[in-house]
């Protein structure tokens, strides 16, 4: 995005965001840092395991977000004014303080959607339930008589709930999303299809 | 048991040390070549001439479906001979969009050329070391008037140099004149063995002299602002010498009918024909159709050949289709500019373009929109038939993509001529040259869809005749500017199909003035002087940083900020 030398962002003549050709970095992915907490309970023979993380920074260059933003899809428990006409702070290449009203369309479809790169970056933090698992061992006494040693039934679920809270509510966007799979890319999202959330069931014996 | 462990070790011990001291001498480690592949020592100079025919009409005319597009088309948006999306100049092309050529005439053509002149020096093969000179400073010549300074002489020295400092590019015109003349040497060397295979002339060296010539006549009149002197001296000496005037030595590559295998038809047909209806990022401009409909009291004789119609007028435009149609015409329009429609003036309707630098999305147009005509894409002759060219019907249509790109032909060099002899007063008429130009142009592109043509619609020799005195006529009675502005004209619709060198005249001349204002904006910003540096060359090479605008000229232009918008 085209700014001055004040680090104004810059409108074209049409009142909307004129694009800086020179690249420049707009986002850095690297997390500031990452933690995770995996308590674990246990209750006679009941156990609950969980592995809670949490993603602190990062940037994230979203189109997804762009994208549906862009298009007014996902505003709509918060939804913009659709008639009203807006202007985007910034100046004018002039210098003076922007004063051209544009519409809605405007702003969602050229600026976010079609603009400048810079405005699709979000900050990746993200609270993350990675895992849980609930799992039940069957006492002793009742499999005495059996051939097992031991008798586990367990349920489990990956990926269960996480909010990136920087980024829009109604988008429920995961941060581990990626575009470029499996390599050095990070960060970058071209819509991408979402994540899955997947459970499991499992039955451990022993002999 | 023990005597066989000793002798294991001693075995080992001796191969080791024979390995060490001798293996090193003898084992080259310093394999960069791939042995399974082929090297450029082992190449045939005629693969090379015919991978650096192919990759100049790229350069030239693009390659449809792969985002490549030539400089003909960013040539052509800037001049309003076919559509371009702004609103503003600064963003009518991304630096991205030149990606495709910038490699392909570097990594691609010119390391070619390097690569292949040692071998045919070797084979005492003159005339592909002369092909390969002659394309090479058509292609520097052009990336210089759309960018400016550009790597040249420290370029194409592989893994030594990464970075390459630009040369300035009126030293580059200074090497390029020198290379054509170079060329022009080793064309009347006497060869071993001629290309087997030439794509543009067919080996004829005669040919190949002549468009040496004509590329150092469109090298000294691209030169006569900053030297007028010596473009003065070369011009009148190349007059007199051998220069493309005839339509057999037109500088031209003729496109097949074939669509699989490579598809080798005209990557504007595909755009235009492919099937689901044009491009969305293809529109015909509103300023260009006009020029050819309703500049004189009959229109062109090429009309019909360069645009296909597919209504017969705008009964089908509503807010839906064509959003302008409910709108005024701004203030900053002219009463003579044609806005959102072209006016029926001479019984040609139905001319669906866009306006200059119209940035709204695409509406549900494909079946009302004005196509490429036979000439020079290959497509449909209008004959009045107005179909709606989609579905799988659409590439039967016309000559289907047998189109040519047309680099320079005999008719550009008779207006080059003409406006270096109005402008620098060098040696004939431009009324004659003027005449020359046009008659060869409409001469060339009725031959061209005469397969095509109804005769119904064929334009008389009487018509032409008429069409051209009329010119002529509105040409001896104007002052010298409307006479440049005429010659420029007559020019641009000569052009068609060749936003080089439209590109390049408009810059120069800043004819015609009366081009058509932008559409969104009444101040659409400082005109593209010259073109953002290719995002690939700020990217990679440290010795390149992006312009902060495009308002800078190039060296040759030296007319006042403002000139031309």
């Amino acid at each position: 995005m085209l700014k001055d030398t004040n680090g104004n962002r810059v409108v074209g003549d049409n009142g909307q965001y004129l694009t800086n050709n020179t690249p420049t970095i707009i986002g850095d992915p690297n997390p500031d840092w990452t933690t995770s907490l995996i308590p674990s309970l246990r209750y006679k023979n009941f156990s609950l395991t969980a592995q809670l993380q949490y993603r602190h920074g990062g940037d994230i260059y979203s189109t997804t977000s762009g994208a549906l933003i862009g298009r007014g899809v996902v505003d709509t428990d918060n939804p913009i004014c659709r008639e009203c006409n807006y202007i985007l702070p910034g100046v004018k290449q002039d210098g003076t303080p922007n004063d051209i009203a544009i519409t809605a369309t405007n702003v969602g479809f050229q600026t976010y959607f079609g603009g400048a790169n810079e405005l699709s970056v979000f900050d990746g933090t993200t609270i993350r339930l990675q895992e849980l698992a609930f799992s039940y061992e069957l006492p002793n006494s009742l499999i005495d008589k059996t051939p097992f040693g031991s008798f586990q039934l367990s349920v489990s679920g990956t990926n269960l709930w996480y909010k990136a809270i920087n980024f829009h509510d109604d988008l429920n966007y995961d941060t581990n999303s990626s575009s470029t799979g499996v390599g050095n890319g990070q960060g970058i999202d071209f819509i991408t299809g979402p994540s899955a959330r997947r459970f499991g069931f499992s039955v451990k014996a022993t002999f | 048991m023990k005597t066989l462990y000793k002798f294991i070790i001693k075995t080992t011990q001796i191969f080791l040390i024979f390995t060490i001291v001798i293996g090193c001498e003898t084992t080259d480690i310093n394999v960069q070549d791939s042995p399974n592949e082929l090297s450029p020592t082992t190449a045939d100079s005629d693969l090379f001439i015919n991978a650096i025919q192919l990759r100049f009409t790229d350069f030239f005319t693009g390659i449809e479906g792969s985002g490549f597009d030539g400089m003909s088309e960013f040539g052509m948006e800037a001049v309003r001979m076919i559509h371009g999306f702004g609103p503003s100049y600064r963003e009518l092309n991304d630096p991205a969009d030149f990606n495709q050529l910038w490699g392909n005439a570097y990594s691609g053509m010119l390391a070619d050329i390097r690569a292949m002149n040692p071998i045919a020096l070797e084979k005492g093969q003159y005339t592909h070391i002369a092909i390969g000179q002659i394309l090479e400073s058509y292609v520097m010549m052009t990336l210089v008037d759309f960018f400016g300074d550009v790597p040249y002489n420290e370029a194409i020295d592989g893994e030594n140099n990464f970075n390459p400092q630009t040369t300035d590019s009126s030293e580059i015109y200074g090497s390029i004149d020198t290379l054509l003349n170079e060329a022009i040497v080793n064309l009347d060397k006497d060869e071993l063995l001629s290309p087997i295979s030439d794509l543009y002339y067919g080996g004829d060296e005669e040919k190949w002299k002549k468009l040496a010539n004509t590329l150092r006549l469109k090298l000294h009149l691209q030169k006569r602002l900053v030297d007028q002197t010596t473009s003065v001296s070369t011009i009148n000496n190349l007059i007199n010498g051998d220069l493309i005037l005839e339509s057999t030595d037109d500088f031209q590559f003729q496109y097949s009918t074939s669509s699989s295998a490579p598809d080798s038809r005209h990557p504007y047909f595909e755009k235009n024909y492919g099937g689901s209806g044009p491009n969305s990022d293809f529109y015909l401009s509103n300023y260009y159709m006009d020029l050819l409909a309703n500049s004189y009291s009959v229109p062109d004789p090429r009309t019909r050949y360069y645009f296909y119609r597919q209504v017969f007028d705008f009964s089908d435009a509503s807010v839906v289709t064509k959003e302008c149609i409910t709108q005024d015409k701004p203030d900053h329009y002219g009463t003579n500019d044609v806005f959102c429609t072209v006016p029926n003036t001479n019984g040609l309707n139905g001319f669906w373009g866009r306006d200059h630098l119209d940035n709204d999305g695409i509406p549900p147009d494909q079946q009302y929109r004005t196509l490429f005509g036979v000439y020079p894409a290959g497509g449909s002759f209008d004959d009045d038939s107005f179909r709606n060219v989609s579905g799988s019907n659409a590439p039967s249509e016309g000559l289907q993509g047998a189109g040519i790109s047309p680099f320079l032909l005999s008719s550009y060099t008779n207006f080059m001529l003409a406006e270096a002899a109005l402008t620098i007063g060098t040696n004939g008429s431009a009324a004659t040259y003027l005449e020359n130009g046009i008659r060869a142009s409409i001469s060339k592109t009725v031959a061209f869809g005469s397969g095509l043509a109804d005769s119904t619609y064929v334009p008389t020799s009487t018509e032409i005749d008429d069409y051209v005195s009329e010119i002529l006529t509105e040409y001896s009675t104007s002052s010298d500017s409307d006479k440049l502005k005429i010659i420029i004209e007559q020019y641009f619709i000569a052009l068609w199909g060749n936003g080089i060198e439209a590109y390049n005249s408009y810059r120069r001349t800043g004819q015609p003035n009366d081009l058509q204002p932008s559409h969104d904006l009444s101040n659409p910003g400082v005109y593209v002087r010259s073109h953002w540096y290719p995002a690939r060359s700020t990217d990679n090479n440290q010795n390149i940083t992006q312009k902060v605008d495009v308002t800078r000229p190039v060296f040759w232009d030296t007319n006042p900020e403002g000139f031309v918008k």
